[in-house]
């Protein structure tokens, strides 16, 4: 075996699921006209699956801040926060940060992928203990690993199996941290927050929040479900992204607590790599601030997200157990997902589809992701998309034949 | 505490239903190659075996373990350390 024929694995696994036909993994935008329409294999598609929640890819705002730091600034900092990339904007938007969550502090990374690592691997260390939802993204992953924690798992949102877990730690829980996602990623699903926090106290252990899809999407005033659960003062530390909600690229963390600053010299994620560029900085601001400004966003897109849902449900499509603005459909194949998903961008829709082993359980999902920008004649063409190929869906066994009751965590 | 044996047959239990028909399982079977285990199957498979004999493995510690056996050997060592 030489070193290559790892990656050359890959190329088989590739052709045995796709069987020749076209890929859903990095297919290629030809051009994208809006928040929610684009051309994809030379048609005009809606887009339904870009985490996009509040449509401001587009803003005239976001785009007259982006250019004007261009012009002002330039393309790229060309450098890490810690030596020449960290400007007066960076600084603001760490500032208007803090204020929004009405935290001590926050910092700016260049990806919330990096927030994770970032806030994971300065948290966490060699003899702590990393204690994870099952379902946790990557990111939360890879982190972890970086750390040198020993990683320890809970069934997901389960919080018994949590329970059990931080029993066994006995007197290690206080150098032991929980993180679990504000609305997971894959099926919509919110963290059982309150449950959790009433453990973290009980066990005396800390809590880190991911709040990537829920920033915008929940809470009073967006920030995310820590906010809508009322337990945001018991969240020790919050990371979040700019790359959904705020139609940006970069992440954040946010904490009340005074080591937070202490991180910036400890985060290798944070230190070797170059600062989010001034244009992305300056949308990002703009968007933080339309975010806090237009309320009624939010209540699109969960009118968005209530029709969307309702709709595939009555269609019979096995959903997750929470309304959200990520609504996806299980299939009980891989091959019926890829079915559906070639069905809907035929149908002129465009929607993610994930997999095994990247997907909790070994799942098959077609999951859609609404915008606050999708008109409700879009979400409509949506459904239709969905309709018109229930038929095919469900004679592949895709579909439940009798509406299954809501599941409980898989 | 239970013997190297004992844990051996409860894991089987949990590992049986993954196996192709007319695998016979022992220490040696290998996770991966034998029983075409990919590393989520693996890591949701010690959630239940967390839960059978109370104890929590670390995912860092399954990087060494390639065979029945040597899962085996990794859980009674953390339950002796408890
Ligand atoms: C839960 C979660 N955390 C972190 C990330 C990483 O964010 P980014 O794409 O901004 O690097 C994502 C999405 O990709 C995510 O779903």
């Amino acid at each position: 075996m030489s070193l290559l024929d790892r990656l050359r694995t890959l190329s088989q696994d590739r052709e045995a699921l796709l069987h020749g036909e076209s890929d859903p993994f990095g297919v290629p935008v030809e051009e994208v006209y809006s928040a929610t329409e684009a051309r994809i294999g030379g048609r005009t598609v809606v887009l339904a699956g870009t985490n996009n929640y509040l449509g401001l890819t587009f803003d005239p705002g976001c785009i007259q801040a982006a250019h004007d730091a261009l012009a002002a600034s330039g393309t790229g900092t060309t450098g890490s926060r810690m030596a020449n990339g960290s400007y007066a904007s960076h600084l603001e938007l760490e500032r208007e940060l803090a204020e929004f969550y009405g935290c001590r502090s926050a910092i700016v990374f260049s990806a919330g992928y990096l927030a994770n690592l970032g806030m994971i691997s300065a948290l966490v260390g060699p003899g702590d203990v990393a204690l994870i939802d099952a379902d946790c993204h990557a990111s939360i992953y890879d982190g972890c690993r970086l750390s040198g924690a020993d990683i320890l798992r809970f069934r997901h949102n389960d919080p018994e199996s949590l329970d059990k877990r931080l029993g066994r730690l006995g007197e290690q829980t206080a150098r032991t941290l929980i993180i679990v996602e504000g609305l997971y990623s894959m099926l919509g699903d919110r963290a059982r927050l309150e449950e959790i926090v009433e453990l973290k106290r009980r066990h005396g252990c800390f809590l880190m929040v991911d709040e990537a899809h829920s920033l915008g999407v929940l809470g009073e005033n967006g920030r995310g479900l820590a906010e809508e659960t009322g337990t945001a003062a018991d969240v020790d530390f919050i990371v979040g992204t700019f790359s959904k909600s705020l139609g940006g690229v970069g992440g954040f963390s946010v904490s009340d607590r005074p080591e937070l600053e202490l991180v910036r010299y400890s985060s290798r994620p944070y230190i070797f790599t170059a600062s989010p560029a001034p244009s992305v900085v300056a949308s990002t601001r703009e968007a933080l601030s339309i975010l806090r400004s237009r309320p009624e966003l939010r209540e699109r897109l969960w009118d968005n997200a209530r029709r969307l849902y309702g709709k595939l449900e009555e269609l019979g499509y096995r959903l997750g157990p929470d309304v959200s603005p990520v609504v996806a459909a299980r299939l009980d194949t891989p091959d019926q997902a890829l079915a559906l998903w070639r069905g809907l961008i035929d149908e002129g829709v465009y929607v993610n589809v994930m997999l095994p082993p990247a997907t909790p359980a070994g799942q098959s999902l077609v999951r859609c992701s609404v915008s606050a920008a999708h008109t409700p004649e879009q979400i409509d063409r949506i459904c239709e998309a969905f309709a018109a190929l229930r038929e095919q869906a469900s004679s592949e066994a895709g579909l439940s034949r009798h509406r299954v009751p809501r599941a409980p965590e898989a | 505490m239970a013997s190297y044996d004992d844990i051996l047959e409860r894991l089987f239990v949990h590992l049986r239903p993954l196996a192709r028909p007319g695998v016979e399982l022992d220490g040696d079977t290998d996770l991966v190659r034998t029983l075409g285990l990919d590393s989520t199957t693996l890591v949701d498979i010690i959630l239940d075996v967390e839960d059978e004999f109370d104890v929590s493995v670390p995912l860092n510690a399954l990087s060494d373990v390639q065979t029945a056996g040597e899962l085996a050997t990794l859980i009674r060592g953390l339950t002796e350390e408890q």
